[in-house]
């Protein structure tokens, strides 16, 4: 008898941890679920919507560290000053254009399709998920880099979409401003944006579908 | 003849020895001809906000999403045996048999490739002559922005023209075999159709992006090039980032 549920533990428990999300998973489920009923709740206005999800999002995406990252090499040659302001404007207009963005994702669904491992990062993990979107386009493949902070706490450092990392983007887009207007445009570039999150770069464009 | 195709490999040898080596990061971006560039991809801007995001856009909203599934079928498996040629010259025997399989099954019981049978068909999975010079570990050289067609890199541009002119199905449209009149401009027409099915596609994400990025530009660029490195690299292609809190 004692055999045979020593067994019976033996069969089910891999099954068990197989079937058991890892935690960097479940973090990112969770915070999926989160966005999602704070968009279907009805009972609150749009700006208590957005206040909501600012928290939501200053809470779980390490903003210092891939802020820093998107300055890249021209954070050593920014002043102190400059460095702050800049980190205060960079949280402000990653907030305002995922907010927009959040916005326009209303009605698709989200699921968390498995993690891997980060190559050279022990503490980080690639949460794989899927954005199911509505009126027949493609689903998008959202990769998102979680890292371990220790203590049981998790924070997202890049969102890769197709095998694309925003962040990287964003250091390509800040450096070449950089280039072209030194730090203090890119403060201005940013400022505006914050200013005025919805505004198009190119005239004309209709609105998102 | 001879001599022409000679040309042609000294051009080709010379454009190649430009390709530097490919660089992960993103600051080490090869981009000598930015001004030139930067035109051209306010030109594409131009067409694209005037003449080509509307008509994309009806596209996909005038046709019944069951429509727009078999065509996109249909212009991904015409793609199908120029794929199987860059697999079997990239040394992927498995890829090109694959890609072999899916074609004449999807041309004769999916129903000229409005169907795909077999249920792997993916755009992902369709490969070119410029994949083909990145396995063989040809870099992607500089940065280009061509009239039209938009982001690329020198050794995608060598191999679009590439894929252009050895595409089975524009050599076998021109064969005579097929009995078809005008095989240029049915290919040509083909090809187009082509690149407004993945236009449409992309409505979102351009637009998202067009509204978000502050250098457009750049940001475009950059997906570019991260995109082709993805492809090429396999799955290693997160980025380092530092923990600066320590």
């Amino acid at each position: 008898m004692r055999f045979a549920v020593a067994l019976f533990v033996a069969c089910i428990m891999p099954l068990s941890l197989a079937f058991a999300a890892s935690p960097q998973e479940s973090f990112i489920g969770k915070l999926g679920q989160d966005a999602i009923g704070m968009l279907s709740n009805q009972s609150i206005t749009l700006d208590q919507r957005h206040a909501g999800f600012a928290k939501l999002f200053n809470e779980n995406f390490d903003l210092k560290t891939i802020g820093h990252f998107a300055l890249g090499r021209h954070w050593r040659e920014a002043s102190e000053q400059q460095q702050q302001e800049y980190q205060q404007l960079f949280e402000k207009m990653v907030v305002a254009v995922y907010t927009q963005r959040f916005d326009n994702y209303a009605g698709q669904q989200f699921e968390v399709k498995g993690s891997t491992p980060v190559d050279g990062a022990a503490a980080d993990t690639l949460v794989h998920s899927q954005i199911v979107q509505t009126g027949g386009a493609p689903p998008v493949a959202v990769d998102w880099r979680v890292r371990d902070e220790g203590g049981g706490h998790y924070k997202i450092i890049d969102v890769m979409v197709e095998g694309v990392s925003m962040t990287v983007t964003q250091r390509s887009e800040f450096d070449s401003i950089v280039a072209q207007s030194g730090i203090d445009g890119l403060l201005q570039n940013i400022q505006q944006r914050v200013a005025n999150p919805a505004a198009a770069p190119a005239p004309g464009i209709s609105k998102q579908q | 003849m001879k001599k022409s195709l000679k040309n042609l490999l000294v051009v080709a040898a010379t454009l190649f020895a430009l390709c530097a080596p490919a660089l992960a990061d993103d600051e080490t971006i090869s981009d000598p001809l930015e001004p030139v560039n930067r035109y051209v991809f306010a030109f594409n801007e131009g067409l694209d906000v005037v003449f080509i995001e509307p008509l994309a856009k009806l596209y996909r909203f005038v046709l019944p999403d069951y429509v727009l599934e078999r065509l996109h079928h249909a212009f991904v498996n015409i793609r199908e045996p120029l794929s199987t040629v860059n697999y079997v010259l990239q040394g992927n025997l498995d890829g090109a048999s694959e890609s072999l399989l899916r074609f004449l099954a999807n041309s004769t019981i999916g129903l000229a490739g409005l169907y795909d049978v077999i249920g792997d068909q993916s755009e992902d999975k369709l490969t070119g002559l410029g994949d083909t010079f990145g396995r063989w570990g040809i870099g992607p050289g500089p940065y280009l922005v061509l009239p039209l067609i938009g982001p690329s890199d020198l050794r995608d541009t060598v191999g679009l023209v590439g894929d252009y002119y050895g595409d089975p199905v524009r050599i076998a449209l021109h064969s005579g075999s097929l009995g078809v009149d005008h095989p240029e401009t049915i290919y040509t027409s083909v090809q187009l159709a082509f690149g407004l099915d993945a236009r449409s596609r992309l409505l979102n994400q351009i637009d998202d992006l067009r509204k978000n990025s502050l250098d457009f530009y750049a940001a475009m660029r950059s997906i570019y090039l991260q995109h082709r490195a993805a492809k090429l690299g396999g799955a290693t292609s997160a980025p380092e980032i530092p923990n600066y809190n320590d």
